[in-house]
């Protein structure tokens, strides 16, 4: 609290009056002595008297402006404006005057003739003060009083005039800001100069330059720091904007605590780089507070940092500077496996028909993406992309290896893909490079874009035998890949896909004349082909080979058409089973059948094989059973006709017991085997479906068919209470 | 010497040494008050007014002042007119309307500053006799002393004492002391600070009392004026003009 003291104010007008009210005007003294002004706190609680006036009803109210002790006129400071920032750590005062911009008035007319304040007047100069230089005390007062010529009070600004001119619209105004201690450190110029190998050290100059405005160095808590040997000239530079300049070689921060003390402080620079969110990808922060709830817990995150790491090349460079940024994304994910693992893990067959290597997905890294950008002297000169995820690179099909070739995929993927792995690994998939050359100015001259990736040149088909009817792995030379397509390795390799050179050519004045871009990938010139077409089944249609057109020669003439013709070869039959139902239900049994009606005949002692699945897919409440795959298998000879089988699906562990033979049809149950099972619900059974799978062997209809999915609805019929009916 | 306040303006206006030959009509003064007021959040309302120095006027105003003539006829007022609208320094303008300054007293101070310099010791030298002519008219200075607040109660709008007035320059007045019962009221004011601020003062011989709105002073005011707009000149008819001025108080 400053003191307070009683004095007499004697107002002198320059008129044909002069009076000297005997009033007693109580007012806050401003802190003598050399110190800087304090920010002024205003604190009404000491003065019961001044807070009635205040909240009067009815009051009287008069700035006073004191300037450098002396009171500004009243009516000669124009409009005077305070602001105040939030949290009352910076007030400035504005104010104009009317008169000549450096007669700032006084009542002092001696002040006012003099000129006591350096540095603008030369020697022996008088007349107009330069009175309204920077840096002099301004004190700003509120007076309320509520009548009886009774004046109270109130200091509510200290500060220092702050340097700035301006022009009103006459010409002659002057517009004047003060400015309180805070914006002092912050605005006050500073004059300092330091020639080269000076001896001090940084916490010195650091001292010096606080006593510079006025800052005590007992009150400079700074590191001694170290030996500043490069000279210094500040020329109107400011106490804390330059120091916080200063200090970065030695990660210094300034900054004034609550004591008015200027504490240097030694920051520890980050080893690792904040998270960046990124709203557009989804992300959100969990402290932020979103008046609509996320509709779901979250299940990707991307996580994204930049660092800087040194120079490439032995002991790296100082003109080349590399930025590493590292993108992360995790979601939920299983890793995709073989069907049958060589490993004899287990695979578990997804919904989508996918095997996986986990139970359930699980939150883990599924994509990295690593940039490097380099830059020589600021120009980039080079980038690379790196990316990893899960990824297995395709392989062979080793079916075949035999001719004619076998079926098996159990070391495939669900969708009868081979890779490399039994399980996808989490590996490096793509890496893009971007290279520039430049010449000693800085201008591209020439540029190289290349992908790498995971891939095996195609390779021209081999036949087991002649005709070409049949394709064929040949180890060291070809390989069929799933698809049919022939490659040149048995897994994919890592190896550059695709190459663009750019060459930029100048001329004399500079001018670019010409670009010439090369682009590399994997190709083979197309050429005549000696063969037309790949016979994979004589029923089918022939696969023309590369798309190419028809071949220019002539197609042989038709032999003529025999007299008497022989019988027709047998000919495959268009024919594919249907499974229907449910046709029946009896409590949770469904009863599905497979039309065979349109059997084809089955000749030379041909049998088929039945192999039933049934798919069920529902709610938690099926426990172990969902997803749920149910297959079993039967072998008879069949002439025809509907079959049916059977499948129990409880709540223990899956029973596959005999398929029966009802009627010639096949039946699936979903049941309970003991009262203790839960109650199959339809919500259950919802998204469930049925397949039937045929395999005829031997005869002429050999072959796989399979029913179309038989998708059902489990409510039909159920009762109110969402239970099977009987 | 009247009593009460007069309604109405009686006599001609003065403006820059002349009487007009006729006043316009109608003639507006509208007086600007200094103070504003403030709503605050609890319904309640500040009026802040504002304050130069002690035992001046509770109420400060300024004035404008509209003389609008439809047509003026008569040469010698349009010419006047025309050379004040062209003249650079302020010049002095009496309505003959009366001005209340009312004062807050604390038991002992006699000294008092009016807002403005009262009109009549200069209408006297210029049209001897109008004081005494007009004296029904309440052309003359009054200063009335109240026991308490004016209008705190019945009582308190009657003014206890009356007090009779002298004219005194400024010089007089601060060099003398008045007689108990006699008000010095100065007959050439005082200015401040390179005439920005004009004035003058009154010397009591009896002090107020302790009490808010305890001094009233009612007189005739000499505006100091300057021309704040002149409007257009339309001639609708031949030996016709109208003139509309619009003064303004410095």
């Amino acid at each position: 609290m400053p003191d307070l003291a009683s004095v007499r104010v004697a107002l002198e007008y320059s008129g044909a009056c002069t009076f000297t009210p005997d009033i007693v005007v109580e007012q806050v003294r401003a802190d003598s002595g050399a110190g800087l002004p304090e920010s002024v706190d205003v604190d009404l609680d000491y003065d019961t008297e001044l807070w009635d006036a205040i909240t009067a009803p009815v009051r009287w109210t008069r700035p006073r402006l004191v300037f450098e002790g002396n009171d500004v006129i009243l009516g000669r400071s124009g409009q005077i404006q305070m602001s105040r920032s939030l949290g009352g750590e910076m007030q400035t005062v504005e104010y104009g005057t009317i008169g000549p911009l450096w007669a700032m008035p006084t009542i002092e007319p001696e002040l006012r003739e003099s000129d006591p304040c350096p540095p603008i007047s030369t020697s022996g100069a008088s007349g107009r003060t330069p009175f309204a230089w920077g840096n002099k005390t301004v004190e700003l007062y509120l007076g309320f009083s509520q009548g009886n010529g009774i004046l109270k009070e109130v200091k509510v600004f200290q500060g220092l005039t702050f340097q700035k001119s301006s022009r009103r619209d006459t010409g002659i105004g002057g517009s004047f800001s003060a400015v309180d201690e805070s914006l002092r450190y912050a605005k006050l110029p500073i004059c300092y100069q330091l020639p080269p190998f000076a001896g001090k050290r940084r916490g010195e100059i650091f001292k010096d330059l606080a006593a510079a405005v006025g800052i005590d160095p007992a009150q400079v808590i700074v590191p001694v720091g170290k030996e500043v040997t490069k000279p210094l000239l500040l020329s109107n530079e400011h106490l804390l904007p330059f120091l916080t300049a200063f200090g970065q070689p030695e990660n210094w921060f300034s900054r004034f605590d609550e004591f008015g003390r200027l504490v240097v402080e030694e920051i520890e620079l980050k080893s690792d780089p904040d998270w960046t969110f990124d709203a557009a990808r989804g992300d959100f922060e969990a402290d932020t507070f979103e008046e609509t709830l996320p509709s779901g817990p979250p299940t990707r995150y991307y996580i994204t940092a930049t660092q800087p790491v040194k120079g490439t090349g032995p002991g790296g460079s100082d003109l080349d500077r590399t930025s590493k940024t590292t993108e992360s994304i995790e979601e939920l994910y299983a890793p995709r496996t073989d069907k049958v693992r060589p490993s004899a893990q287990p695979s578990y067959l997804y919904a989508d028909g996918s095997y996986r290597s986990l139970a359930a997905q699980a939150l883990m890294l599924v994509s990295r993406r690593t940039s490097f950008a380099t830059t020589h002297n600021g120009v980039p000169v080079r980038s690379r992309v790196v990316q990893e995820g899960f990824y297995n690179p395709a392989a062979v099909d080793p079916n075949f290896n035999a001719s004619p070739v076998t079926n098996s995929y159990d070391a495939a993927y669900g969708n009868k893909t081979f890779h490399r792995d039994e399980v996808e690994p989490f590996i490096v998939f793509e890496e893009a490079t971007l290279d520039g050359s430049f010449d000693q100015f800085g201008t591209l001259q020439r540029q190289v874009q290349s992908t790498r990736g995971w891939y095996s040149p195609q390779h021209a088909l081999l036949h087991a035998g002649s005709p070409q009817s049949d394709l064929k792995n040949f180890p060291g030379a070809a390989y069929v890949y799933p698809g049919g397509i022939m490659r040149r390795d048995p897994v994919e390799q890592f190896l550059e896909t695709k190459r663009v050179e750019t060459e930029y050519t100048y001329g004399p004045d500079g001018a670019l004349l010409e670009t010439l871009e090369t682009t590399s990938g994997w190709f083979s010139p197309k050429s005549r082909a000696d063969i037309v077409a790949v016979v994979v089944n004589p029923d089918v249609p022939p696969i023309p080979i590369l798309d190419s057109p028809p071949l220019p020669n002539p197609p042989p003439p038709a032999p003529p058409p025999p007299v008497i013709g022989p019988p027709p070869p047998p000919t495959r039959t268009v024919w594919a089973p249907r499974l229907l139902g449910p046709t029946r239900r009896y409590r949770n049994n469904f009863y599905f059948d497979l039309d065979v009606s349109a059997m084809p005949r089955l000749t030379g002692g041909a049998t088929a094989s039945f192999v039933g699945n049934f798919y069920l897919t529902g709610s938690a409440s099926l426990g172990a059973h969902v997803p749920a795959q149910i297959v079993f298998t039967e072998t008879r000879a069949l002439g025809g006709g509907l079959y049916s089988f059977r499948q129990r699906l409880n709540a223990g562990a899956l029973t596959v017991p005999s398929p029966s033979i009802i009627q010639n049809a096949f039946m699936a149950t979903v049941n309970q085997t003991t009262s203790t099972d839960p109650l199959v619900k339809p919500a259950d059974l919802e998204g469930a479906f049925a397949y039937g799978v045929v395999t005829i062997t031997g005869g002429v209809d050999a072959g796989t068919y399979q029913t179309p999915f038989l998708y059902f609805d489990p409510w039909a019929n159920a009762d109110p209470a969402g239970l099977m009916v009987r | 010497m009247a009593a009460t306040d007069t309604s109405g303006i009686r006599h001609k206006v003065y403006m820059a040494g002349r009487l007009l030959e006729r006043d316009p009509a109608p003639i507006q003064l509208a007086p600007k008050r200094w103070e504003g007021k403030v709503r605050l959040s609890n319904n309640a309302s500040h009026i802040d007014r504002g304050y130069i120095e002690p035992f001046f006027p509770n109420i400060l105003d300024k004035v404008d002042i509209m003389l609008p003539y439809s047509h003026v006829a008569e040469t010698a007022l349009l010419e006047h007119l025309s050379t004040v609208l062209a003249i650079g320094q302020p010049f002095d303008v009496c309505t003959f309307k009366q001005h209340k300054d009312v004062f807050d007293g604390d038991g002992s101070q006699k000294v008092f500053y009016l807002q403005r310099l009262p009109a009549m010791p200069m209408m006297e030298a210029f049209e001897p006799g109008i004081g005494a002519a007009y004296a029904i008219d309440g052309f003359s200075t009054r200063v009335e002393l109240f026991s308490a607040a004016y209008g705190s109660s019945a009582s308190a709008v009657t003014p206890s004492t009356t007090l009779t007035v002298t004219y005194k320059t400024e010089t007089e007045i601060a060099g003398g002391t008045p007689g108990a019962g006699v008000a010095w009221v100065s007959s050439d004011g005082f200015s401040v600070e390179g005439s920005l601020m004009r004035g003058a003062t009154i010397k009591l011989g009896t002090a107020p009392a302790n009490a808010h709105d305890s001094l009233i002073v009612t007189y005739i005011p000499l505006y100091r004026m300057a021309v704040e707009s002149d409007s257009g000149r339309t001639f609708n008819q031949a030996l016709q003009e109208a003139r509309n001025i619009k003064l303004s108080e410095l």
